[in-house]
């Protein structure tokens, strides 16, 4: 027989002692109808939109259909226990999870429960799940970026702290390991990392899992799991959940970085609720508010002020400013950007990051395209450097894409153009990036440097790659100090300029790759 | 059920507005209780499935079976909702009658539930506190569980106040075993 550590005497005691019973006055009702775990109430005249509502067996229910003599509730997990005729209770409670600084490193449901068997979370603090944004006057203009540590999203579609970029995608093409690559930079920036898994598959959970214990970026991280074989209530709520736990942080003054992954499966179970609670549908079966659904969760993601962090925490925390960073992921059905979903969450973000098959199966990975990718409001939040030399990069891969079709045709080119096309072959080469192998400011300054100055046309297209890894390993082993500098303060002047420039001919001059 | 009383309220409520319109509220309470007592019955009640039957002859067999103790206008009531196929929702008006004429005459019920039998005095201590609580006139009907152990639980519309012993160990026994 196993005892668990709670049974013993003393603190059944103590637990028995401290127990307080308190009589007072609830409403309750009876359940009329149970259908694939919708249940509809009689009674509970007070009961609010999204309030708790206690059922037998320590189950509890979401109130979401507010009619005039009944109420039509989502059951939070199984209800293979209930029956016609229980009785139901309001709590008077909204829908709340644990939140704190004890939630990083764990794995939980969409309830904030422990689901990675390293026992209970010692959590201070609840929040309901459902909050509105901050206003106008609470906020501040974004301009501090989150480094993903992909050269190709830094350099040309910047996100900045507090921004909403959407990566959007077919199945197969990468989405979520750009959300994981930049997850996993995150550990020396001290930005804390919430990955919301909606409608996923428990193996594809537990691989990210392992995967960011791997790279140490577990502890600065929480995942919050509703995976597919979880009820539709279950991965409705998720990102919600998630989004409380990341304004945990920004609340208090702090950097977050929030992934949903992904939110056309909320979608889909949310439509699946809507559909049973009888909400007409409306276009694609999806109901009336599915926008709504999605703009209000985006929402609150943002960049608070100082004063709105000081007066939430009672002047405890003062002169800074906190973030929420949200990624959310969208996958298409065969590039078709025009749905339902996709449309309205892209009208919601502040850009989007656009991956694609094709370039996916040609080997450009991460395969992001680079003409549809945009960020509205990153690039005043770019490093100097990056900025500075960024541009160039973006300029040369836009005239490389609309040569490279014209000069299908043409067999006969002149020196200009031939030089744009090779420049540009060679840029989409640097653009390639290994999974789980962020790169630092300084890292990605000198490869998108090399490219500009033109250390790229001696190099074959083949081992742009490989040039790539040699020189950054030259630059890391012989010119430390330079690297250090350029990751400190980010500028870029005629010096620095300079110094990058001689060591990248140093190792022109004697470099083997 | 839920979409009964939705669709039986207007008829109580018409019915409701005609009695204290024409003072005949005791009348139409009768009235309605012994109606809903023969719908439920389950002979009438299979009649009045009976697709052979016609609408209009459903009401008359009602009407014929209360004989005399219908007014002119109850017996319109009658063949109003036969016409509408609602004689089936007969018990769900009553009862909302009943609901709306508490309501006007500011009366709520209540149910205690008791671990033993209660005094007269425990009787009047419990209905006077409600009454202030609630902030109107209380009408008390009393039961005994002995599965209680102690205490009571005082049911009043939706509203429960539990405080039975049982009720306390169930919530012990949950806080316990997480």
């Amino acid at each position: 027989m196993q005892l668990n550590p709670s049974e013993i005497s003393e603190l059944i005691k103590s637990r028995i002692d401290n127990f307080e019973t308190n009589v007072e006055a609830r409403t309750e009702g009876t359940i009329v109808s149970l259908t694939d775990g919708i249940i509809r109430i009689h009674g509970l005249a007070d009961a609010m939109q999204g309030e708790m509502i206690e059922l037998p067996g320590d189950t509890f229910a979401m109130a979401l259909n507010l009619e005039r003599d009944s109420v039509g509730a989502v059951v939070l997990g199984s209800y293979g226990h209930l029956t016609e005729g229980d009785t139901a209770k309001c709590t008077g409670r909204i829908l709340e999870v644990p939140t704190g600084p004890e939630m990083l490193g764990r794995v939980v449901d969409a309830l904030g429960m422990p689901i990675d068997g390293k026992g209970p979370i010692d959590a201070k603090q609840t929040a309901p799940i459902e909050k509105i944004a901050p206003g106008v006057i609470e906020r501040q203009s974004v301009d501090q970026p989150v480094q993903t540590g992909l050269k190709a999203i830094d350099a040309m579609v910047p996100i900045g702290r507090g921004q909403r970029e959407l990566i959007i995608g077919d199945r197969q093409t990468g989405k979520t390991a750009v959300a994981i690559d930049a997850i996993i930079n995150q550990a020396t920036t001290g930005v804390k990392c919430i990955y919301v898994a909606v409608g996923q598959k428990a193996s594809t959970v537990a691989n990210i899992v392992r995967k960011l214990e791997e790279h140490g970026a577990m502890e600065h991280t929480t995942i919050v799991a509703a995976n597919a074989s979880e009820s539709a209530a279950m991965q409705y709520i998720a990102p919600y959940s998630g989004c409380t736990m990341g304004e945990y942080f920004r609340d208090r003054g702090q950097d977050a970085l929030i992934i949903y992954d992904d939110l056309t499966k909320q979608a889909w179970a949310y439509r699946q609720v809507s559909l049973l609670l009888r909400r007409p549908p409306g276009r694609e079966a999806y109901p009336g508010d599915v926008f709504y659904l999605h703009s209000r969760l985006l929402e609150r993601a943002s960049r608070v002020n100082t004063e709105y962090v000081e007066k939430f925490t009672n002047g405890e925390v003062k002169g800074q400013t906190g973030s929420l960073t949200a990624l959310p992921i969208i996958e298409t059905q065969d590039g078709d950007v025009s749905a339902f979903v996709p449309t309205n969450v892209i009208s919601i973000t502040d850009g989007q990051i656009f991956l694609e098959t094709d370039l996916f199966n040609s080997g450009i990975r991460p395969a992001i395209n680079a003409g549809l990718s945009v960020s509205r409001v990153g690039g005043s939040a770019q490093t100097t450097i990056i900025k500075k030399l960024g541009g160039g990069v973006r300029l040369a891969l836009a005239q490389y894409r609309e040569l490279a079709a014209f000069a299908q045709f043409a067999s006969d080119l002149d020196d200009a153009t031939r030089a744009q096309l090779e420049l540009g072959e060679r840029v989409t080469e640097l653009m390639k990036q290994a999974q789980y192998s962020p790169l630092s400011i300084a890292e990605m300054a000198f490869s998108l440097f090399a490219a500009n100055e033109g250390f790229l046309n001696d190099v074959d297209v083949k081992k742009v790659v490989a040039y790539e890894g040699a020189m950054l390993a030259h630059m890391k082993s012989n010119h430390a100090e330079l690297i250090s500098q350029i990751n400190e303060t980010g500028d870029f002047n005629d010096d620095i300029a300079a110094s990058m420039k001689s060591a990248l001919e140093g190792f022109a001059s004697n470099g083997v790759y | 059920m839920a979409d009964n009383t939705t669709t039986a309220r207007p008829y109580a409520n018409a019915v409701y507005d005609l009695a204290s319109e024409n003072a005949t509220i005791e009348s139409w309470g009768d009235a309605l209780a012994n109606m809903a007592a023969i719908v439920s019955d389950s002979q009438v009640a299979s009649l009045l499935d009976d697709p052979s039957t016609g609408k209009a002859d459903k009401g008359e067999i009602l009407i014929q079976i209360l004989a005399d103790k219908l007014t002119d206008k109850q017996q319109n009531l009658v063949r109003l909702m036969a016409e509408n196929g609602r004689l089936k929702l007969m018990p769900d008006v009553a009862e909302q009658f009943e609901v709306a004429r508490a309501k006007a005459e500011n009366i709520v019920e209540a149910e205690v539930t008791s671990a033993f039998k209660l005094t007269a005095k425990q009787t009047s201590e419990i209905t006077n506190t409600l009454k202030n609580k609630l902030g109107c006139d209380i009408t008390l009907s009393t039961s005994v569980d002995e599965t209680l152990i102690g205490g009571v639980i005082i049911k009043a519309g939706d509203t429960i106040i539990d405080a039975s012993m049982k009720s306390q160990l169930d919530s012990l026994a949950l806080s316990l075993g997480r």
